[in-house]
């Protein structure tokens, strides 16, 4: 058992975290706020269930998640599940390396890697339908495993291997348009 | 290398990235990966990339929103 006393101590450090992947889920600071806000409410309530020594940063993504979920399910429930098409593995890897020489790929790969900037790199994340979002998000960005992330999404580990790979795929295929848009991906002329 | 080894690296190349496959599997990808230097490069180049992302998506937040939950926990503890 936790100690209520102690929330403060134990939690708020993980507020930055929970604050940068609100705000990826909702697309806006005004709801990441409002999300991460309820979120500590309920950590706070529920601490006392809260099992010392486990693992308080998945326990309180799982809040974060639930909160986010049960807020924005109606707005979020249908438009999402569009089909995507399939997208090949490596796509963004494939494409750099279609559109150079044996000689410029390196270069290549560098001008995307530093050139795509915070902005594209958010805005394609954003991009991504939730369900691709959450597992891609909790694994890229949060540095989760797939067991926490089953826990944390209540899923089966597998559910989150295949999302986790789609959403990957995706958000390569949103990452090329980005570099091709800003001219990073073809150095053949040097 | 062969067409078929190249694609059975591939197959586990998040597993690998992700630390999410057996010590076994790991040593044959790795043992792949240093005989064939396409894979080499295509394994370092979604490293970088998975770093990138986690780069490029961090978010400053606001002082207003941490003292806000201080506020509210804060509320709770003493109401």
């Amino acid at each position: 058992m936790a100690d209520q006393a102690n929330f403060q101590d134990d939690a708020m450090q993980f507020a930055p975290q929970l604050y940068s992947a609100a705000l990826r889920m909702t697309r806006n600071p005004a709801d990441a706020e409002d999300v991460v806000q309820e979120t500590f409410l309920k950590a706070y309530r529920a601490y006392a269930s809260f099992e010392a020594g486990t693992n308080l940063k998945a326990w309180l993504y799982r809040i974060l998640t639930n909160t986010y979920i049960n807020r924005y399910r109606k707005q979020s429930r249908r438009p999402d599940e569009v089909d995507l098409g399939e997208v090949e593995d490596l796509y963004l890897y494939r494409k750099i390396s279609a559109a150079n020489t044996p000689d410029s790929l390196k270069s290549a790969e560098e001008a995307v890697l530093d050139g795509l900037v915070d902005e594209d790199v958010k805005a394609a994340v954003e991009a991504l339908p939730e369900r691709f979002r959450m597992p891609v998000l909790l694994a890229d960005v949060e540095g989760f495993s797939y067991k926490e992330i089953a826990e944390i999404m209540d899923v089966p580990i597998g559910t989150v291997m295949s999302r986790l790979h789609r959403g990957r795929k995706q958000l390569q295929k949103a990452l090329w348009m980005f570099a091709e848009e800003r001219g990073l991906a073809d150095r053949k002329d040097g | 290398m062969t067409k078929k080894s190249c694609d059975d690296a591939i197959t586990k190349i998040y597993g690998y990235l992700d630390g999410e496959i057996s010590p076994m599997k790991r040593v044959m990808v790795r043992l792949h990966l240093r005989r064939c230097s396409g894979c080499g490069n295509a394994f370092s180049f979604e490293r970088r990339l998975q770093i990138v992302i986690r780069q490029r998506c961090q978010e400053e937040v606001p002082a207003s929103v941490m003292a806000k939950l201080r506020e509210i926990v804060a509320d709770e503890q003493n109401p």
